[in-house]
């Protein structure tokens, strides 16, 4: 007795993949019952304009065992917010400026200080300070602001009136050099101001003694050259200025001068040479790394050929061929072989292969569940390639243990382990695992962190153990969730559900599948027949773990049975089913059937409100109104048959019912389980809409063809005008929400023009206007109802 | 009242009438037209350029909506006798997961940034008051799944600007086929793009620009009348796409004929336009590893004729722009003026 004549019913993608598949979970279904079964309404998401974090893929590889400050781990390495915390927001630039001036002043200055002096002074505090460092008998007071300054205060007894000098320069630069406002909109040159800056500072090198202070100065001299866009001037300050400097102590601010001899050399089109610096930069400079591997620029293999003979050894060829390797995993064995036979010992070699082992777990440690979860892998190799990538790269790791030449070798004997368990070979990864840990020394910090990590893989080794087909697959399931290095990291939870739900999906269970990857209340956003059928069986099951969880949590079984009947009873009458619907709401006991909540779907409201009176008279629960629903057409249909006036009533009623229960009714909560307001905006593209922790997406009740034919029968057989306009009236209402979910409707809800139908949506409008405009109800609807009113004129 | 959206789509639909023009489209980050382009636009009478002003799209780290370029005025002199149509391109991922807040945060900061662009050319922009430009193009291939919010985009756009600008919008094949799934922007004029007929990531694709059967099967079966008056763009441009693992890896737009002549590097397929890497080397800034596979896709006077003949049957404004995509420098020596002439000649004859 299906009557829903609209769309077609839609089974989604994921029903189908769990069915296809051949393949598992009882007591998972417990616990996460124990969760909240019903979605809140979901907060309307406001401000920020990022959208969701792309997901790369699992990671077990602990961030720790790298060294981010020496590797270039943020380029190759995906650890979502890792780098975020520790590195980019860090600003290291900043950072690393600051130590030096510590170091200059002889490690004594408090860095919250240098950072106040250096970055956040304003001009006049400036003066003052200078004042200060100038005066020889001393009495010249600090700002008030740096007061108990350290920096300032050393300084200031320093007469360090040079590196004032120098900072009151910095700031009338930083106008001119330092991104302001934000992206959207183009920065502003001002060549002359900058010229006049740049003679400026060219006098105060030249006046300049100290090599530290001077350095700075040919640094934002040739800044201001190569943001004026002056290109062939900023190389030619910089081939003035920098031979003038005595350099014996590294700094790191040679290297951002670098930086903008190499952009400008670039702009030059000298690409080799601009190359060269850039790697130069990438290797050695930590706070301009970043931007070092994304304006590095070959442009053809004469390039390539001439950056190599600019290398003056083969460690900084090898950090060409280790830049050159950052664009693709595809062939990263062979770069690292490249990169190792030019300088085994290059520590880079160590954040390649994390993040080409990142790239085969985002193959080894990905489901279907994952898929449909997040989509497709972002940029992970192809699948067919990866048994080949994944051999030649446990070849690659056993050489370079072998040769005992790199600097890391525990680091190296850890990842061998890892690449047998990701190829499935558990016996030997832990083989090898046992071998690095014997090379661990007590109270060493790094090995502390690498011993982490071989506690981590050792988790995800019982994980990829857990076998559906034995009998308690889900106590062990539980049991790993007790480890702590479990809820450490982030990505144990969702991968356990992931490869536990694929394996019930395997194994021909939808449901516990189902239940495995996402919370209970994705069950009642689109309700599929085989999950609650086989959610139902394992409720129905007495298996001993299961009731022990379910007690445990403190659960009732015959609960969560009744809740699944629910869900499945509500979701057979959504689909215009009530017998079906009827049989399995009377398998629920009694008891629950007590609990079950009430509504009241047929009561004669005209207003578009979905929110549900307070009270009312007549309450049902949902077992109850398919009685009623059932009673009335029976009643309807016995009348009608007699020729009785009391047919239309009856047919009205049911009508009532359903249009109430529906995506635009007071009363939806009766027949689902969750609404979104969102969806009004995009009736069109109904009845399911994708909604995040779904797999199915959420399925709304759109479609108003049950009601309407019910109004439809009630018209034919009204013998009084008053019901007859009634029920000529909910007849128009189901059209017009009909022809809100046409794709041609342009109707937004929230407008305020009144929504135009075309003639074929009008039928009853019209029928009211010619028919029934003489009745009292007529008369009633036109004064409350402002829609009725404007189609009646 | 009911009348009232009736007469506002009457209204959008009936734009006034004017001679049919030319147009170019200019879609690099560095506006600076060379006396020789400047020339070849003379040649064909063109006097209109869809200058991308703005590129949107979402930081694939932070995935924050943001402008990934904007436009840089480096000469204006050769623009003085040019009408220039600021475009805004913006990706279609920009439009997922968006909020109505965002939004409307969205188009204020594409306003911003249209005008600190259009400062650069003293006199022309001004998006606060009337001024001697009224067009904006908006160029964002958009879903199912974007369609209302980048639609809610350009309405909020539209509210944010003085009554006397017009909108227009991009419109692809699939869109203009499928209105009624598609959605239709809510704009005053559509630039059908007739072009980029075939499956970019397909490696087994021919000709992705222009492959007549493939752009025939777009026209069959489209409805008669799209809802929005029409302009149409016609494809002069070439490129080569490098296939690596089976994925689209790189785009290298404009190769010449010697770029994959170097028999030590590149094998040639079967097809005279496929090749095969077998040494690896870097090309134009990308490196190349053996194994990839490259197809280059090219625009040729012959295939534009046939496109022009195709597009013909489109039921195009009267007033249209007929605009190629895109200028640069190849584009004067892949297609003589005179083809661009005909071609222009043709259409300005036909569809009235």
């Amino acid at each position: 007795m299906a009557r829903f004549s609209g769309k077609k019913q839609i089974k989604p993608a994921f029903f189908s993949f769990f069915i296809r598949f051949d393949s598992i979970f009882p007591l998972l279904l417990c616990w996460l019952f124990c969760s909240s079964f019903f979605p809140p309404h979901a907060p309307a998401p406001e401000g920020n304009c990022t959208g969701p974090t792309p997901f790369y893929g699992y990671t077990f590889l602990y961030p720790e065992i790298v060294n981010k400050n020496a590797a270039y781990a943020p380029f190759f390495i995906k650890w979502d917010d890792y780098y975020d915390k520790v590195f980019f927001s860090a600003d290291p630039q900043r950072r690393e400026n600051i130590e030096e001036w510590i170091e200059r002043y002889c490690g004594q200055p408090n860095p919250e200080h240098v950072e106040y002096v250096v970055y956040n002074a304003s001009f006049s505090e400036l003066g003052v300070l200078r004042a200060s460092a100038a005066d020889p008998q001393k009495r010249t007071l600090l700002p008030i602001n740096m007061e108990g300054n350290s920096f300032a205060e050393m300084i200031a007894i320093n007469s360090c009136v040079e590196v004032v000098d120098y900072l009151m320069f910095t700031r009338k630069c930083e106008p001119y050099v330092i991104a302001s406002g934000d992206r959207w909109k183009l920065p502003r040159i001002d060549t002359s101001a900058m010229r006049e800056l740049i003679q400026e500072g060219m006098g105060r090198f030249n006046n300049t003694r100290s090599h530290f202070v001077k350095l700075r100065y040919a640094y934002q001299i040739i800044r201001l050259a190569h943001y004026a866009r002056k290109w062939q001037q900023t190389v030619d300050l910089y081939n003035k200025l920098i031979p003038k400097i005595d350099r014996k102590k590294p700094s790191i601010v040679f290297f951002w001068t670098l930086g903008h001899l190499a952009g400008a050399l670039q702009k030059l089109g000298k690409y080799p040479e601009a190359a060269y610096r850039y790697s130069l930069i990438f290797r050695y400079c930590g706070s301009k790394r970043a931007q070092a591997y994304r304006s590095f620029v070959i442009r053809n293999d004469a390039d390539w050929k001439a950056t190599l003979r600019l290398c003056q050894s083969d460690a900084e060829k090898s950090t060409l061929h280790v830049i050159r390797a950052g664009g693709t995993h595809t062939y990263a064995v062979e770069d690292m072989q490249t990169v190792y036979n030019l300088d085994p010992a290059n520590p880079q070699l160590d954040l390649l292969l994390a993040s080409d082992v990142q790239e085969l777990e985002k193959i080894y440690l990905r489901t279907k569940v994952t898929d449909i979860k997040h989509g497709e892998a972002i940029g992970a190799i192809q699948r067919e390639n990866g048994s080949k990538h994944l051999l030649d790269l446990m070849n690659f790791v056993r050489q370079v243990i072998r040769d005992n030449q790199t600097p890391n070798i525990k680091l190296w004997r850890c990842m061998i382990g890892y690449l047998e368990l990701l190829a499935g070979d558990e016996y030997a990864a832990e083989k090898s695992f046992k071998r690095a840990e014997s090379l661990f020394k007590n109270g060493d910090d790094y090995d502390e962190q690498l011993a982490k990590q071989l506690e981590i893989w050792r988790l995800l080794a019982a994980i990829i153990r857990i076998n559906p087909a034995t009998p308690f697959p889900d106590d062990e399931a539980f049991r790993i969730q007790s480890f702590a290095v479990f809820k450490e990291n982030p990505y144990f939870k969702p991968f356990l559900q992931d490869w536990l739900s694929a394996a019930y999906a395997a194994n021909q269970h939808p449901g516990k599948a189902m239940l495995a990857a996402y919370e209970p209340s994705a069950i009642g956003l689109n309700p599929n027949l085989d999950v609650l059928d086989d959610l139902l069986k394992e409720a129905s099951k007495s298996n001993p773990i299961f009731l022990e969880k379910a007690m445990m949590m403190d659960t009732n079984p015959a609960r969560i049975e009744a809740r699944l009947l629910e869900i499945k009873g509500t979701y057979l009458l959504s689909i215009g089913q009530p017998e079906a619907a009827l049989a399995t709401f009377r398998n629920i006991i009694p008891s629950e059937l007590a609990q079950l909540p009430k509504f009241s779907p047929f009561r004669e409201m005209t207003g578009e409100r979905i929110n549900r009176p307070v009270t009312d008279t007549l309450l049902l629960n949902r077992k109850e109104i398919v009685e009623q629903l059932i009673e009335f057409e029976f009643r309807a249909k016995a009348a009608a048959a007699e020729k009785a006036p009391i047919a239309a009533w009856y047919y009205y009623l049911i009508g009532l019912g359903y249009y109430n229960m529906s995506y635009f009714g007071y009363e939806w909560e009766a027949l689902d389980f969750y609404r979104s307001g969102y969806n009004w905006q995009r009736l069109a593209q109904g009845p399911v809409f994708p909604y995040t922790g779904s797999p199915a997406g959420n399925r709304e009740n759109t479609d108003l063809s049950v009601a309407l034919s019910f109004f439809e029968k009630s018209l034919s057989e009204a013998r009084n005008p008053e019901l007859a306009a009634r029920a000529a009236f909910m007849a128009a209402r189901c059209q017009q929400k009909q022809w809100f979910c046409n794709p041609e409707c342009r109707y937004k809800p929230g407008s305020k023009l009144i929504p135009i139908l075309p003639a074929e949506s009008m039928q009853y409008y019209e029928l009211m206007r010619k028919h029934f405009w003489g009745t009292e109800f007529y008369g009633q609807m036109v004064k409350e109802c402002k829609w009725f009113a404007a189609y009646m004129r | 009242m009911r009348l009232l959206p009736f007469l506002f789509l009457l209204l959008a639909c009936t734009a006034p009438s004017g001679p049919r023009k030319t147009g170019f489209y200019y879609w690099q980050t560095e506006l600076a037209i060379t006396p020789v382009f400047d020339a070849y636009l003379q040649n064909i009478a063109c006097k209109t350029l869809y200058v991308k002003f703005l590129d949107i799209g979402r930081n694939p780290d932070s995935h924050a909506i943001e402008p990934l370029s904007l436009l840089e005025c480096r000469d204006t002199q050769l623009l003085s006798d040019k009408t220039i149509i600021p475009c805004i391109f913006l990706t279609n991922n920009v439009f997922q997961d968006i909020t109505p807040a965002q939004i409307d945060w969205l188009a204020l900061k594409t306003l911003e940034a249209l005008e600190s662009v259009g400062a650069q050319f003293p006199g022309r922009f001004n998006f606060k008051t009337p001024g001697t430009s009224t067009e904006i193009q908006f160029d964002c291939d958009w879903t199912g799944e974007t369609k209302t919010a980048y639609f809610a985009y350009l309405q909020a756009i539209k509210e944010h600007l003085p009554a006397h600008f017009r909108l227009s919008a991009t419109i692809r094949l699939h869109q203009y086929k499928f209105p009624k799934q598609t959605g239709v922007p809510p704009v005053e004029r559509g630039m059908l793009m007739f072009y980029n007929t075939g499956d970019l990531d397909d490696p087994n694709t021919q000709n992705s620009i222009f492959d007549l059967p493939s752009a025939q099967k777009y026209i069959q079966g489209a409805p008669q009348h799209y809802p929005l008056p029409l302009d149409i763009a016609l494809p002069v441009f070439s490129w080569a796409l490098a296939y690596r693992d089976g994925h689209l890896w790189k785009i290298i737009a404009n190769p010449e004929d010697s770029l994959f002549s170097d028999t030590s590097k590149f094998t040639v397929c079967t097809n005279p336009l496929n090749f095969v890497v077998q040494k690896a080397t870097f090309l134009r800034g990308h490196y190349l590893r053996p194994g990839d596979q490259i197809r280059i896709e090219r625009m040729t006077p012959a295939l534009l004729q046939e496109a022009a003949q195709l597009a013909a049957s489109i039921q195009v404004a009267d007033d249209a722009v007929l605009a190629f995509f895109q200028a640069d420098s190849s584009v004067v020596r892949a297609f003589p003026p005179s083809t661009l002439q005909t071609i222009w000649h043709d259409f300005q004859a036909k569809n009235r």
